[in-house]
């Protein structure tokens, strides 16, 4: 370290001492000519001697310089200063190499923090690893199936057959009353998401996206809202009214702010909802795929509406 | 006139700077002067280059084991004097018995005391 901060100090002292290795040299030829003059040499004569005796000068005070440890910094600072060159001479070549790093980085950070958002972290909710997904199986074909008709999807899974999550009401009433394996049960049906909602507001009409989900599904995530408040299972039975729940962008977007939200009355669907209550920013999965990826067309522009389940199971 | 350039001997690899440490140890001086003194010294035998000799005190200067200032010269010029730091005097004593054991180990094999028969 030491050593590192002399050459420091010697580098600022640069110039100076190559003046300074100069009238060395200097001294040494002008002694040697005079002692060459002294044996008998002509003055001329004596010069052109020593300046023989002292061989390639650059090349001396080259070897000389390196013994100063300079050498690395000069060299590259002669790298940079040739790498600026050609750049600049090279201009359009620069300018395309530049901006295919800059799309090239741009792209991969953007990829990697989707992709972080997505698969490493989890859900923006209380306990994501208390969090389960109820699946049915059936190993047969679909024609030897117990279940002669549903309206959903179902796709294969390799090991267990046809799959799906999607339960008959009775079958998620009975998951309601045999809470003994898990503390909250609350369904959702997002297939809304691919469905364009029509959702108008004051006259306004908008198209969005949305999931119909059971009273408890908030309680379920142990997520808060921003303002006014979420559904609750009070929400969830016959001749309640219809309540949603906006997300923050929504909010924004549609009512201008975040408790101007509240209380108000939308029509989704030509459904009347009397009450809309606001998401809390970090609910609703919202910022991990906000901040990852424009992905708003679908998701975030739009409304996450939150119907009574009871209502849409009745419908 | 031309002086007749004596046979030379060339500087082993390395011995330089002990010559350089030896001839500062008689007090400060400059470079030519060293170069002169180990020429004088050694009956002509070694010739200093110039080409090694200002590489050679300047990386001794780095190394701390010399040191340098500006003064007068006897001619009344301005000359770069080196003299020996505490540092350099301490390198010049380990310098000089390695030395001697190389010189007295090279001596041992050439001259063999006890002559060993055929």
């Amino acid at each position: 370290m030491n050593a590192f901060f002399c050459r420091l100090r010697w580098l600022a002292r640069r110039s100076r001492k190559d003046a300074e290795l100069r009238e060395e040299l200097e001294f040494h030829l002008e002694e040697e000519a005079e002692q060459l003059q002294a044996e008998g040499l002509a003055e001329e004569q004596a010069r052109w001697a020593a300046r023989r005796e002292l061989g390639n000068l650059t090349l001396l005070q080259e070897d000389t310089r390196a013994t100063w440890g300079w050498t690395i910094l000069e060299q590259l600072g002669q790298d940079l200063r040739y790498a600026f060159r050609t750049m600049a001479a090279n201009r359009l070549f620069t300018l395309l190499a530049m901006t295919s790093l800059a799309l090239g980085i741009g792209a991969n950070t953007a990829i990697y923090s989707f992709m972080d958002s997505i698969l490493l972290r989890s859900l923006p909710v209380s306990d994501p690893e208390s969090l389960v997904v109820l699946n049915w199986y059936a190993k047969t074909t679909e024609g030897d199936s117990v279940m002669k008709a549903m309206s959903g999807t179902t796709y294969d899974e390799p090991n267990s057959g046809v799959t799906a999550g999607i339960f008959p009401f009775p079958a998620f009433e009975l998951f309601q009353k045999n809470d003994s394996v898990f503390s909250i049960v609350f369904a959702h049906y997002p297939s809304w998401q691919m469905r364009r909602l029509n959702v108008s507001i004051k006259g306004q009409v908008d198209v969005a996206a949305g999931w119909t989900v059971s009273g408890d599904y908030f309680r379920g995530l142990g997520v808060a809202p921003v303002a006014g408040r979420l559904i609750i299972s009070d929400d969830d039975r016959a001749g309640a009214s219809a309540v949603a729940v906006v997300s923050y962008g929504f909010s924004q977007k549609r009512f201008g702010g975040a408790a101007n939200a509240v209380g108000q009355s939308i029509l989704i669907d030509n459904l009347p909802f009397t009450s809309i209550f606001r998401c809390t920013p970090m609910s609703c999965w919202e910022p991990a795929i906000s901040l990852a990826f424009e992905l708003r067309i679908t998701w975030l522009e739009t409304i996450i509406g939150f119907m009574s389940w009871a209502d849409c199971v009745r419908e | 006139m031309h002086r007749e350039p004596p046979s030379r001997v060339e500087l082993l690899q390395g011995t330089l700077d002990l010559l350089i440490l030896r001839t500062l140890l008689a007090g400060p001086t400059h470079g030519h002067a060293i170069a002169k003194h180990i020429q004088r010294t050694s009956e002509d035998l070694l010739q200093v280059e110039t080409g090694s000799l200002y590489p050679a005190l300047h990386r001794l200067e780095a190394k701390e084991w010399i040191a340098a200032s500006w003064k007068l010269s006897d001619r009344g010029k301005r000359a770069r004097y080196y003299r020996l730091t505490p540092r350099g005097r301490k390198q010049l004593a380990s310098e000089q018995s390695k030395w001697r054991a190389f010189s007295r180990a090279v001596g041992l094999i050439l001259n063999p005391v006890d002559q060993e028969g055929p």
